[in-house]
This record gives structure tokens, C-alpha cells and sequence, in this order.
């Protein structure tokens, strides 16, 4: 409903129509500058006061109110979000954006909140932090200041009632970028709750039937990212690590919010071409089942049948952990012994699909030959496919998705498989993170 | 010495420097040249104006804002609705005065006490219920009964406090 009879844009008038005895004498240019210096909130209960304070807070004559309070509260520019190719004008309507974080902020401290509702202020909290600051530049971001405090003290990452597909997909990438930070809780109830994560998780990711999809890995049949699996595939890895004896517990890919922004891995972009910050040093965790285990989790005929969560409850179950380090160069699309573009491959201008190849190095010495593609795919996530070739030409493929944004130092969440991928062939889960050129090299197994 | 005169018809004789904080007075003064002819300020009483040249003395030899400064200053001000103290004790003034003053920098064009002036109706504001904010400003409510039912719904997250 529109409550303005008043344009404020008539920069004379005062607050009040039919004077009271002593009519408010500032003007309209200087309310707004008053309010620009106000949280939103006292903004709103100014507009709740009077007709025309409605129509100078929500019929402004230019977005200067809104431009000021939104950039001031203080959020990151969302018109300087993407890298230095992407200055393209943006137009931004910086009152909804405004109203709508604050929303979603309410959304996650409020016990009532329909599914609805707190959908809407999941995809709110994606999309702050897709527009958070890039990295380069040394400014911390806004947006992950203000999404940081939400996170840890609301229940928006744990209430998880959702009802549709949809809902639960962006349920999952909240998670996914959140990758447990959240989920540190010493006390008892913490601990019970990730033992059931991790069980859930495990199912998951090495059910065979999970992944019949046409793209295979970690992605849905209309090409977009499954953050669903994402999630189950963080939740493994990490949750490996942190069950490594000694100091290799302590290296992990880079966490915390930070750590999914533009290019904040390290050493990016040693070339304009190179937009995915393909080139350089990355490591490498891959995880496993043993491949009996593998096979009677999938195939049992008992009759708790296959795929029973019970499964990684027997004491005697133990998962494997690999750290390798990979070394990649980007190369041209004909000197890739594969053939990559068959399948889904996005023309995209700003990001055109980039070929890649190296070499990989694990604890018991062999190396293999990596080539891969990495590319923008139309959801707007940044898409790693690779081979591993070793010695006697046993071939690996690994599918994997960009965790937050272009360049993140978060990495690659993703899964190895067979060239093949043949029926009953074996799975798991892989994270793939770049490093400083001079990291140390660090390989490992444990089983 | 620059000579002023107010609404009232009273005269002020200052300084140069103290008096070209307020860029509209520098401007004229420029335009003007070298001269005894007063400078008419019809928009300010002589009340507020011993208020501001108080101001202006206080603040002699501080560097002005320049336009390249403003921008970056735009940038960090943020929502610092800080005040030095002696702003603040030269700013506690009844509130009558307050929206003098900020008019008068306003109309003289001078920014950091406008900055002052209205960072204080900010903190006045702040927290405020609409009705607590109504008696502030002497403001009717002359919203209907459902119009204020209306508008309160469509801002739920602003009603809890």
C-alpha cells in the first residue's frame, strides 16, 4: 500500500502537513542525511511516525538514503563483488537488498519461523556472501562480519525441517560453506550430534546408488552443483582429518568464511587467462573405504539389505586418508590426451573453460600424469573435472565443485572414481586446495 | 575582520580565518574582494550565530575539508555517530537551538558541524520507539488506524526490540 501523499523529492517540506503548534523545521534533504547516520531499525520506527517520514523512508526521490545506510551498515560494495574483469555497471536496489538481509537476519533468531521463511533468509545469507569483497586487496569484508555473528548464534545452520527439494538444497550449501565451523561444540550433545552426521554422511557418499545421475559426481541431472552431496562430502573428509593421529590433524584446507571469498586462495592468478587460479601448487585429501568393506556395504544380503547405517557403527570399521600433492599448469584444449567438452560445457566470455594438466605425487611414490577442465557452470559455480593417469595406465577421475566463490582458498569438494565408472567400481570423497608455491610437501596414508 | 549581519539586524565582527569554515561565507568573500561591506546572513538570528562562530573559533587552523577528502571521509565516517568532547559539550543545547544550529550549517555550508549536529538527532533517534520519535520532532501521527496495522506488518524484523 502506498502511503506517500507527499513527494518528498519537494526538498521544503516539513515533517507535518497541517501544523502542529511547532512544526519540526528541518527539511526533508535533512532528515535523510539524519537517517543515514541511524541502524535501520530506527529508520523504520522514523517511518512508522508520520506519513511523510513513511514517504521519505520507503518513496525516496533517489536511492542516496538507502545507498548510504546499506554501504555504512557497513555491507561489502555489491557492485565491486566480482574480479577486476567484471566492472560492469550494476544496478542495485539497495533498499530491498538492505530490508532483506535484515529480514533474514530476524528470520534466523526467530524459534517460529515457517520453513518458508527461513529458506528465503538461507538463500539471503548464500547470496551476502557470493557479493562479499574479494579477497586481494587486504580489506576485511562487511558482509562476512555481519553473516559471522548470525551463523554461530542463531539456529538457521542446524533447523533443518525443510520440506522441498529446493529448500533442502540450499540448506546444504549454507552448510557446505560453513564446512563445521560452526559445529565445534565440545559438550556431549555436539559430539553425539556430528557421530550422527558423520554416519549419515558416510551412507551417503559411498552408496553406490547416489550416483546414477547423468553427470555422475557431485552434481544433479540439469547439470547444477548437488550441495547435498557437497555437504556429506565435507563432512567425511573433515571429520577424517580430524581423527588423524599427530600434527596432521592441523593441515586442512583453509576454513571460515573467509575462505570462501574471490580469490583468496594463495598465489592466484599468475595470469589473466588463468581466472580459476588453476596454476600452482594444491594438496590433496581423498578419503576410502577398503574395497571389501566397500562391497558388503553396497551388496549385503542381509536384511537390514545395503546401505544400513549400522554399518559404520561396528568398532572395527576404518576409513582411509591420503594427502598428495598436485602440481598444475594450464595447457591448451589439443595437447589433453581427453576429450572434455562433451558434456555441458558452458561458452561463458568472462570465464571460458580452462585445460589444465600436471602432475600428482602420493606417499608410496608413484606419480601420475593429471589432466583436466575446469569452467563456469550456469549455476554460477566453478566446476573441476580431472583424470589421474598412473603408471600401467590405471585411470582415475575425479568431479568436483568450487566451494564459494572464484579462486576460493577453501578449494575443491568433489569425488574420485573410476574412468569408467562401472557398476561396483569403487567411490569416495576428495578435497583439493591450493597452497603458497613454497608449502612444504606433505604426503601421507593412514588406513 | 569580516563583518556580519544577522536576521535581527545585529553585527558581528570576526576574523577572517575563523569565519571561512562556512564555504558560503568564503565564496562570497572571494567574489567579493577586499572590502568593509558587511555580509548580510538572513537566514540566521544572532543567537545561533554566536553559537557557530563559537564553533568556528574553537576550530581555527584545522585544516577544511577538501572535495577530494570528503569522498573518503563519505567512506570511513560509517555509522561512527561519535563525537569529540568538546562538540559534544558545545552541542548540548536545547533542541530548539539544535535544529538552528543544523540548519545554520546547513546554510553556511559548514560540514563538520552539520556532521555534529546532526549525529546528535541521530543518537536522539536511536532506539526510539515511532511514538517516542513523534514527541522528538513534534510530529502528528496522521496515519489511519489500518494504515498503522498495514505498516507495521510489513517491517515485523524492525518491531522487535
Amino acid at each position: 500500500m502506498r502511503l506517500c501523499a507527499v513527494s518528498p523529492s519537494k526538498q521544503s517540506h516539513t515533517l507535518t502537513e497541517s501544523p502542529p503548534a511547532e512544526p519540526c523545521p528541518l527539511p526533508v534533504e535533512l532528515l535523510q542525511r539524519i537517517l543515514t547516520l541511524c541502524h535501520p531499525r530506527d529508520v523504520i520506527s522514523f517511518s512508522k511516525s508520520c506519513r511523510l517520514g513513511y514517504a521519505i523512508v520507503f518513496h525516496p526521490s533517489d536511492q542516496y538514503l538507502w545507498r548510504d545506510l546499506f554501504l555504512s551498515h557497513p555491507f561489502d560494495d555489491p557492485r565491486k563483488s566480482s574480479d577486476d574483469q567484471n566492472t560492469d555497471f550494476q544496478f542495485v536496489d539497495w533498499m530491498h537488498e538492505h530490508i532483506r538481509r535484515m529480514e533474514a537476519e530476524w528470520i534466523a533468531y526467530q524459534k517460529g519461523a515457517c520453513v518458508c521463511q527461513k529458506a528465503c533468509a538461507l538463500k539471503t545469507f548464500i547470496s551476502v556472501l557470493h557479493d562479499a569483497s574479494p579477497a586481494p586487496g587486504g580489506r576485511s569484508s562487511g558482509n562476512i562480519s555481519w553473516l559471522e555473528p548470525i551463523l554461530r548464534r542463531s539456529c538457521i545452520l542446524y533447523d533443518d525441517n525443510y520440506t522441498s527439494d529446493a529448500q533442502r538444497m540450499l540448506f546444504a550449501q549454507l552448510r557446505s560453506y560453513a564446512a563445521l565451523t560452526f559445529d565445534n561444540g565440545v559438550d556431549y550433545d555436539a559430539r553425539l550430534r556430528l557421530t550422527e552426521r558423520r554416519k549419515n554422511s558416510r551412507c551417503f557418499v559411498y552408496d553406490f546408488r547416489n550416483y546414477a545421475n547423468k553427470y555422475w559426481g557431485p552434481f544433479r541431472d540439469d547439470g547444477s552443483v548437488d550441495w547435498i552431496h557437497i555437504e556429506h562430502l565435507i563432512n567425511v573428509v573433515l571429520l577424517n582429518i580430524r581423527d588423524l593421529p599427530g600434527s596432521w590433524k592441523y593441515i586442512t584446507p583453509p576454513l571460515r568464511l573467509n575462505a570462501l571469498r574471490t580469490y583468496s586462495a594463495p598465489s592466484n592468478r599468475r595470469s589473466i587467462r588463468d581466472w580459476a587460479g588453476v596454476e600452482g601448487i594444491w594438496q590433496r585429501y581423498v578419503c576410502f573405504m577398503d574395497f571389501r568393506d566397500l562391497f558388503a556395504f553396497n551388496y549385503s544380503g542381509l536384511s537390514d539389505g545395503p546401505g544400513d547405517p549400522t554399518f559404520f557403527e561396528c568398532p572395527r570399521f576404518r576409513e582411509g586418508t591420503r594427502l598428495m600433492e598436485l602440481n598444475l599448469k594450464l595447457v591448451s584444449e589439443n595437447e589433453l590426451r581427453h576429450r572434455w567438452y562433451a558434456k555441458g560445457s558452458s561458452a561463458n566470455d568472462l570465464y571460458p573453460p580452462l585445460c589444465f594438466s600436471g602432475s600428482t605425487s602420493c606417499v608410496k611414490g608413484s606419480r601420475a600424469v593429471v589432466e583436466g577442465v575446469v569452467q563456469m557452470s550456469a549455476d554460477n559455480i566453478v566446476r573441476w573435472q580431472f583424470v589421474s593417469t598412473y603408471p600401467g595406465d590405471l585411470q582415475w577421475r575425479s568431479d568436483g565443485a568450487q566451494v564459494g566463490n572464484v579462486g576460493s582458498a577453501i578449494g575443491v569438494v568433489g569425488v574420485w572414481a573410476t574412468e569408467l565408472h562401472d557398476e561396483g567400481d569403487p567411490v569416495g570423497p576428495f578435497w583439493l586446495w591450493k597452497v603458497k608455491d613454497d608449502c612444504p610437501t606433505r604426503l601421507m596414508e593412514y588406513v | 575582520m569580516v563583518l556580519l549581519v544577522t536576521s535581527d539586524n545585529e553585527q558581528f565582527t570576526t576574523e577572517k580565518d575563523i569565519v571561512e569554515r562556512s564555504v558560503l561565507i568564503k565564496n562570497m568573500l572571494e567574489d567579493v574582494g577586499e572590502s568593509d561591506q558587511p555580509i548580510p546572513l538572513p537566514n540566521v538570528s544572532s543567537s545561533v550565530l554566536k553559537k557557530v562562530l563559537e564553533y568556528c573559533e574553537h576550530h581555527r587552523g584545522e585544516p577544511l575539508p577538501t572535495a577530494d577528502s570528503e569522498q573518503s571521509q563519505d567512506e570511513t565516517r560509517k555509522r561512527t555517530t561519535d563525537i569529540s568532547e568538546w562538540d559534544q559539550k558545545f552541542i548540548t543545547v536545547d533542541q530548539e537551538m539544535l535544529f538552528e544550529i543544523i540548519l545554520a550549517a546547513n546554510y553556511l555550508d559548514i560540514k563538520s558541524l552539520l556532521d555534529v549536529g546532526c549525529k546528535t538527532v541521530a543518537n536522539m533517534i536511536k532506539g526510539k520507539t515511532p511514538e517516542e520519535i513523534r514527541k522528538l520532532f513534534n510530529i502528528v501521527n496522521d496515519f489511519t488506524p489500518e494504515e498503522e496495522a498495514q505498516i507495521k506488518k510489513e517491517n515485523e524484523w524492525a518491531e522487535d526490540r
